[in-house]
């Protein structure tokens, strides 16, 4: 958390973003400690200028062991607004810090969304009344928003545009991982390798959220409210966004309910397709689903060795690395198909 | 040969205690961990009261796939043998020569989810009755 100093340079650069004479914290500390960023609740209240009032605010900053392979927060900032002026439902980005002069570390500040984003709680029944359904509708919609978005974009110019199927990008990628590892993973090399055998042809690029799951949107009572950690957009294959909604590991307690734990994937599927005009493709999500698989393991690897190589006092990421076997557990029964 | 009561009946007894005596006197922000610890408690009873047996037999069945003729030797740690057999034999896999038309790709195949299904037993057994 900032010092007292901290806090005061923070204020003063909040008032002035405002444009306001002055402003006062009511409330700032962690909402959670998320793996590579943190957020804070910030309470404030403007004493004048066109945001005059209290407001409930999120900042999002890196945390202090971050996990490669996420933007920066000048750029997920980017990322938010331009999403959220697409109409996408996203918490409304207010201000970006990109120098370290204010808390030691970039950060932006958005507004605080109300609602429950835990996936364990999400798939043991949010509403009694098909709330479920509309949900998955609801889901199916923003997703369908977010794949609107195609390149080239200036606002976005820090993406690449993959040279390469983003299927066999993704391959390399993490075959490169693999080789930074002290241990060989053979479960991984055979799902890169099914999944370099089996890539989809390359169709169109759009805005990928590459993190689109239940767990990283929020719900209240009325629905939705929110998605949440765009941390790792990246142009793609909209089919890998539903594969990665989909895929089993992202069904928390409910396996059996293979939207997202939440429901049906027609309900999910159909809202989609409505919306967005192209037909889910139903092959192309289920290889993007290995590669969900795959992909996971990779991050759940990379969790482990922040205690196991880095030395990171951190039960949780140890443990994480422990989930592991499950994932690879399904690319064995997902990639058996010409046994 | 160890004495009864051997390590991971004595860690599971542990694990009983936190989670049905002590949890419940823990403050709230630390259940969490506290749960997290009698999880890693779990796991680690389950690898110790599975051994080395199961890896034993995973390095006998992958030296049969890569046609290796002479038994492990003995003193040289089973693990260690396991890793330099995994890293051929993702070498195989990633340049194809253990390819779906190959002669061992469905011998590779079961060794993996047979692998796959191993750790999940020590790892989160529930995963698999599901």
């Amino acid at each position: 958390m900032p010092s007292p100093e901290e806090t005061k340079l923070l204020t003063d650069w909040l008032s002035n973003q405002a444009q306001s004479e002055g402003a006062h914290i009511s409330r700032l500390e962690t909402l959670s400690g998320g793996a590579i960023q943190e957020n804070w609740a910030l309470d404030i209240d403007f004493s004048s200028g066109p945001l005059s009032g209290r407001h409930d605010l999120v900042l999002r900053t890196d945390a202090p062991a971050s996990v490669s392979a996420s933007h920066t927060r000048t750029q997920e900032f980017s990322l938010l607004k331009l999403a959220f002026s697409k109409g996408v439902t996203t918490p409304e980005p207010l201000w970006n810090c990109e120098g370290e002069h204010i808390l030691g570390r970039p950060f932006f500040v958005m507004r605080r969304i109300r609602g429950e984003a835990r996936g364990y709680k999400l798939t043991r029944g949010i509403a009694p009344d098909g709330g479920e359904r509309a949900l998955l509708d609801r889901l199916g919609q923003e997703l369908a928003a977010i794949h609107t978005i195609k390149p080239p974009l200036e606002e976005l110019s820090f993406l690449p545009v993959p040279e390469l199927k983003p299927a066999i990008r993704d391959v390399v990628q993490y075959r490169e991982y693999l080789d930074t590892l002290d241990a060989p993973r053979p479960i991984l090399e055979w799902g890169l390798s099914w999944l370099e055998r089996h890539a989809p042809e390359s169709g169109e690029i759009v805005l990928t959220h590459r993190d689109f799951r239940t767990g990283n949107y929020m719900v209240d009572d009325n629905g939705l409210t929110g998605i949440l950690d765009w941390e790792f957009a990246a142009w793609g294959d909209p089919m890998s966004d539903i594969g990665w909604f989909c895929a089993k590991c992202w069904r928390f307690a409910a396996r059996d309910r293979e939207a997202g734990g939440i429901g049906e994937r027609q309900d999910f599927y159909a809202a989609y397709e409505r919306v967005s005009g192209r037909a889910v493709d139903q092959e192309s999500v289920r290889y993007w689903e290995v590669m969900a698989h795959v992909r996971w393991a990779i991050i759940a690897i990379q969790q482990g060795n922040r205690f196991a190589i880095d030395g990171e006092e951190n039960l949780e990421a140890a443990l994480t690395a422990y989930v592991v076997p499950e994932l690879e557990f399904e690319i064995m029964n997902m990639t058996g198909d010409d046994i | 040969m160890r004495d009864r009561p051997s390590i991971s009946e004595v860690l599971l007894l542990a694990r009983r205690i936190l989670r049905e005596r002590l949890l419940e006197h823990m403050p709230p922000e630390e259940k969490y961990e506290t749960l997290m610890i009698a999880n890693a408690m779990a796991i680690a009873a389950r690898q110790l009261s599975f051994g080395e047996e199961p890896e034993r037999e995973e390095l006998k069945r992958i030296q049969e796939i890569l046609g290796d003729e002479k038994p492990s030797e003995t003193g040289v740690h089973t693990a260690t043998e396991l890793l330099s057999c995994y890293e051929r034999l993702c070498k195989g896999i990633r340049s194809g020569e253990h390819a779906p038309s190959s002669k061992q790709y469905k011998n590779i195949y079961r060794l993996l989810r047979d692998q796959a299904r191993q750790k999940v037993l020590e790892s989160n057994p529930g995963y698999l009755v599901d």
